[in-house]
């Protein structure tokens, strides 16, 4: 598809879910529902508007900034170190960062918040052709950042993760000794 | 390389750390070497948050074994989250306390939603608080049992119509017979001082905490007129709140201008009913599922607390008046009592239902 | 032009005589007060706590993880356990708010994640200029225009006070929800390309904040039967968490830019002249930029509900219109870093006039400040602006001095700062996303909040790529709520009537105004285009 389809497709969405948004509040009482139409109609007819607009290829085309502005600056002193991507790599680059972002969030479901962000960090540090030394230290700061701050600290209450849950382990005393064992000699 | 071995280093000191505590935890049978949460169900910085990060030190230390105690949020569904999670899915040592504010009033305008059984709770203790209902000095009365006589229309400011706060007044205007125009959708009490001053509003009403930190300094300015309180459960009994000794209760008020036979009137038997929900204003719990001897030695500890003379001393500085709790026995009565009247009462029970969907 | 300046003049020059009438006679006892706040704040212990709040602030503000208000909530009870007095406790913890968002600007321009709830708007313009290798240039433009802002901010705290009344109370609830309509028009309309665009996004945005149970009535809207997304806090909070949504929206596509560019943040380098020095005088040349966004920002925090969060937005969509640049949204522009710069940081002098005057709390900071005023014995009210005048003052002065110490150390290693986005992409990505997921799990503390990020942060990506504008989006979230609850207040209050109060048609035709203006501007640019090929 091409990118201007795509855009088609993205405003079109956005009116479909204005549309269901509309139907929806039209099931409650007034004072629930009253919002949702004063905004939510003159939303779904501009958004009509502008899908008509895209649909006749005539949506102003953003005027983009045909250079960037260096400000101040003499353009001879920037001096470019990123090469331009070429449209394969940067799809192929786009849908791994993807997959990360997914896997963090994943793995934090799975085996909790602590446990999950430094297992997917070691991962991705791996897997991103790091040396074991740097995969280990940044792995072990973050851990700890999460730990002695967040855990120890500032008592955010961290769910377990649901491989526990479903094996019935858990991980919470582990964290929860840990951190009375760090915090002890700070008390009286 | 000396990096690698750094880091190795500081891995295996953490699980050494880890695997000993963890083993020593499990050895001791007091609260020695725990923690345990105080469990908010709503936002970091609410009243209910800054009212328990201010008890925190006083309690740990009537704790037998002196553990870590520690505040935990978990906000959500206007506090229905974590009364749920406490009653289901908290583990069941004692090491999990909920502090709960709606949860009686839960039961009744949220069913459906309410995964916990009141009677089925075990209460360690609570606080007492009275609401005061006040109106703006534009409308010339001085007293609650004048309030029928007021010409100017009646404009009564709350956050939303279901709030239980709000249905004692509505109550006592509807027996008074006085027509009043319901104005809901304010944030905080704050918005509606607000409000009373430039006009917007002219009767609501607030908590006692609220009451005495920023409504007194507007009454003393002459601003507004404090006219009648919801009062607090005195052994069974619905009685003035012994913080504000002048200010008759809204049951009173309607006694003496409908005599003994409003008694009878399903409005009375509903604003009754409300007090007695609003009996245990803050209370702390544990779910059902904590085994009876843990129950018993924290809420020995929750009564040494709550008799605590420098924790007190503290309260009455922080928020102006006396603290006047309830230990374990008394909030359960308390809670035992709502359960008997709504199965008792269902006529008062539906006056109260309907209120939260009508004005 | 002429007429535009000698006109703002008038204004200014009639609302100093109103202010000097209102004044006189208090003048004597305004300075005397000042003196001793002063002198009080810089009294030990006091001074020491400030320094404390200081640091903890900086980390704070810095920290995507930690919020100002949670830490401060936090942080009242140490002060108690310390038994600190009033003016000891104000420096501590008004000294540790008062930084937050200052320092939180330069987690947003370095690494594109709002370090704050209330500096995400410096993303769109300051990070643009790190990726350029400016971004010493954007720090020390954005630092010195927090210190200006607040220290404005402050100056508005001590020139309200014998004027107070009309300022808080001029304004009923119309008018709020007029604002917050306008707020959002404004910033759709002005703030990017397409005006159409510009305002379906607010709208789309307004609509998203409806997401919820409705404490009103106990309606569940748009919650798809899952609790979560009923909404938290002790009022009823909104269902999408306004952390979560704006770390979604524009921290997730600023990751996955940096990922699929590779290299650094920094895609260029840039010599010593894309250095701090030249930011400060950045912020110094469009100094009356500056103090027009302070003013929003400081009146933006007097009314209830609202404060950095907004302020930064119409801040932002203020500098970019006036700049002319509206055509180059996100390339890099300096009016919008130095604009949401000053207006974050004057909004909570803002914020504390009416919470200092009758107890009326404008936003959660200021509720749990208020909360410390109380345990602290200080009633807020008249005796405020009287008998404790002098604490009033401190807490002027602590904003001040917080400011002008932290700023200062913060241009001792900007520098340092900014080499930061020379690091290599992928060792910055875990931490990152480690501060992007545990920013938005602090609000609930639950799963769902990773969902939200996880589902504005494609929401993001994909209004990027398609040019749509997320302020708007972000603005009519955080927006949506009040105006909910302000529209049925209106309407139950005054029904229909209300349309007739003046206040609300000055403010209509604001609104009307700021929709018309960019589209006449288009057309006229586009005949002038037509007429000189």
């Amino acid at each position: 598809m091409s990118s201007r389809r795509l855009s088609i497709a993205f405003t079109g969405g956005l009116f479909v879910m204005m549309a269901w948004a509309l139907w929806e509040a039209a099931g409650w009482e007034l004072q629930a529902s009253l919002m949702a139409w004063l905004i939510g109609l003159p939303t779904a007819a501009l958004l009509a508007v502008q899908l008509g607009r895209e649909l006749l290829g005539r949506a102003e085309r953003a005027v983009p900034a045909g250079e960037d502005e260096p400000g101040l600056l003499d353009p001879s002193l920037v001096e470019r170190e990123v090469e331009p991507l070429d449209p394969a790599e940067e799809r192929r680059r786009t849908a791994n960062i993807i997959a990360w972002i997914l896997g963090f969030a994943a793995a934090i479901w799975l085996v909790g918040f602590q446990l999950g962000i430094g297992l997917a960090t070691l991962l991705y540090l791996k897997s991103a052709g790091e040396r074991w030394p740097t995969v280990i230290g940044i792995t072990v700061g973050v851990l700890a950042g999460v730990v002695l701050v967040f855990d120890c600290g500032m008592h955010i209450f961290f769910a377990e993760g649901k491989l526990f849950t479903w094996t019935g382990l858990t991980a919470t005393p582990l964290f929860n000794s840990f951190c009375y064992q760090v915090t002890s000699p700070f008390k009286g | 390389m000396n990096q690698r071995y750094a880091s190795l280093a500081a891995v295996v000191a953490a699980l050494c750390i880890i695997l000993g505590a963890a083993t020593q935890g499990a050895a001791e049978t007091s609260f020695k070497g725990k923690t345990v949460a105080i469990l908010i169900p709503y936002s970091v910085g609410g009243a209910a948050d800054i009212m328990a990060r201010q008890m925190l030190p006083f309690i740990g230390k009537q704790i037998p074994g002196n553990p870590t105690t520690i505040i935990k949020n978990m906000p959500g569904g206007g506090g229905i989250v974590g009364e749920n999670w406490v009653y289901n899915s908290a583990p069941a040592d004692g090491t999990i306390i909920g502090q709960f504010s709606t949860s009686v009033t839960d039961t009744i305008f949220k069913p459906g939603k309410v995964k916990f059984e009141l009677a089925k709770l075990q209460w360690l203790g609570g606080v007492r608080e009275t609401t005061v209902t006040f109106v703006s000095k534009e409308l010339g009365i001085t007293k609650g049992t004048e309030l029928g006589a007021v010409k100017k229309k009646l404009f009564f400011g709350t956050t939303s119509i279901q709030s239980p706060r709000s249905m004692i007044p509505r109550l006592l205007l509807k027996i008074l017979g006085k027509d009043h125009k319901l104005v809901t959708g304010y944030g905080s009490s704050g918005d509606m001082r607000a409000a009373i001053r430039r006009g917007e509003l002219n009767m609501t009403n607030d908590s006692q905490s609220g009451y005495f930190a920023a409504v007194l300094p507007m009454v003393e300015e002459g601003a507004v007129v404090p006219i009648a309180q919801e009062g607090t459960v005195q052994d069974g009994k619905i009685v003035r709140d012994p913080r504000l000794p002048d200010l008759p209760t809204y049951y009173e008020i309607v006694l003496e201008l409908k005599g003994e036979s409003i008694r009878k009137d399903p409005n009375y038997r509903a604003m009754e009913l409300l007090a007695y929900l609003g009996g245990v204003r803050r209370g702390w719990v544990y779910a059902a599922r904590v085994p009876k001897d843990v129950f018993n030695t924290m809420a020995a500890s929750f009564d040494r607390f709550l008799k605590d003379k420098e924790m007190i001393a503290h309260f009455k500085k922080a928020i102006g008046f006396q603290l006047v709790s309830l230990n374990a026995s008394a909030a359960q009565s308390i809670i035992d009592k709502v359960v008997e009247i709504q199965k008792r009462d269902p006529e008062a029970l539906e006056i109260l239902k309907a209120m939260a969907k009508k004005p | 032009m002429n007429l535009k300046r000698s006109l703002s003049w008038l204004v200014f020059l009639a609302v100093l005589a109103v202010w000097i009438f209102l004044a006189q006679g208090m003048a004597g006892k305004i300075g005397a007060a000042s003196l001793e706040g002063f002198v009080r704040v810089f009294s030990w212990p006091a001074f020491g706590y400030l320094l404390l709040g200081n640091l903890i602030g900086f980390a704070v503000g810095m920290l995507p993880g930690l919020g100002g208000p949670v830490t401060m909530a936090l942080m009242l009870g140490f002060a108690f356990q310390l038994k600190m007095d009033a003016v000891e406790a104000f420096s501590f913890l008004l000294g540790m708010m008062a930084v937050t968002a200052t320092t939180g600007d330069i987690t947003s321009i370095l690494f594109g994640i709002p370090g704050e709830g209330s500096t995400a708007s410096t993303i769109v313009e300051g990070h643009p200029m790190a990726k350029k290798g400016e971004a010493g240039r954007a720090l020390g433009a954005s630092l010195m225009s927090s210190l200006m802002g607040a220290l404005i901010g402050a100056g508005a705290i001590a020139v309200a006070i014998p004027v107070v009344t009309p300022l808080v109370l001029a304004l009923g609830t119309p008018e709020f929800f007029m604002l917050t309509v306008a707020g959002v028009t404004f910033v759709g309309a002005l703030s990017g390309g397409s005006v159409i665009k510009g305002l379906a996004a607010g709208g789309l945005g307004f609509i998203f904040s409806l997401v919820g149970l409705d404490m009103q009535t106990a309606t569940e809207r748009f919650t798809f039967g899952t609790m979560y997304l009923w909404g938290g806090g002790e009022t009823g909070g909104a269902g999408i968490g306004l952390v979560p949504a704006t770390v979604g929206l524009f921290a997730i596509p600023e990751i996955i830019d940096l990922a699929t560019k590779g290299g650094s943040i920094a895609q260029a380098h840039v010599g010593r002249l894309g250095g701090v020095l030249q930011g400060v005088k950045d912020a110094l040349r469009h100094w009356w930029l500056v103090a027009r966004c302070s003013a929003m920002g400081t009146y933006i925090g007097i009314i209830p509900g609202m404060g950095g969060p907004v302020s930064q937005w119409v801040a932002y969509a203020h500098a970019m219109q006036s700049s002319g640049k509206h055509d180059q949204v996100g390339t890099g522009v300096i009016e919008g870093v130095v604009g949401p710069g000053a207006a974050n940081n004057s909004t909570l002098g803002g914020a504390l006039i009416p919470t200092i005057a009758f107890g009326i709390p404008g936003n959660v900071t200021t509720a749990i400040l208020l909360g410390a005023f109380l345990v602290l014995g200080l009633r807020p009210g008249t005796s405020m602006l009287t008998k404790d005048l002098d604490v009033t003052f401190s807490l002027v002065w602590v904003l001040v001095v917080s400011n002008v110490i932290t700023v200062s150390v913060c241009f001792l290693f900007l520098n340092q700062l900014a080499r930061l986005t020379r690091i290599k992409g992928t060792l910055l990505i875990p931490p990152l996303l480690l501060f992007i997921y545990l920013g938005s799990y602090t609000h609930t503390n639950s799963f769902g909040d990773i969902i939200i990020t996880l589902i504005f942060g494609a929401l993001g990506w994909l209004m990027v790529v398609f040019d749509w504008s997320r302020p708007a989006l972000l603005l009519g979230l955080v927006l949506g709520r009040l105006a909910d609850n302000y529209l049925w207040i209106t309407y139950s209050r005054y029904d229909f009537g209300f349309l007739a109060r003046p206040g609300v048609l000055i403010i209509l035709c604001v609104i009307l105004a700021s929709i018309a203006f960019p589209v006449i501007r288009d057309r006229r640019r586009q005949r002038a285009a037509g007429n000189a090929p």
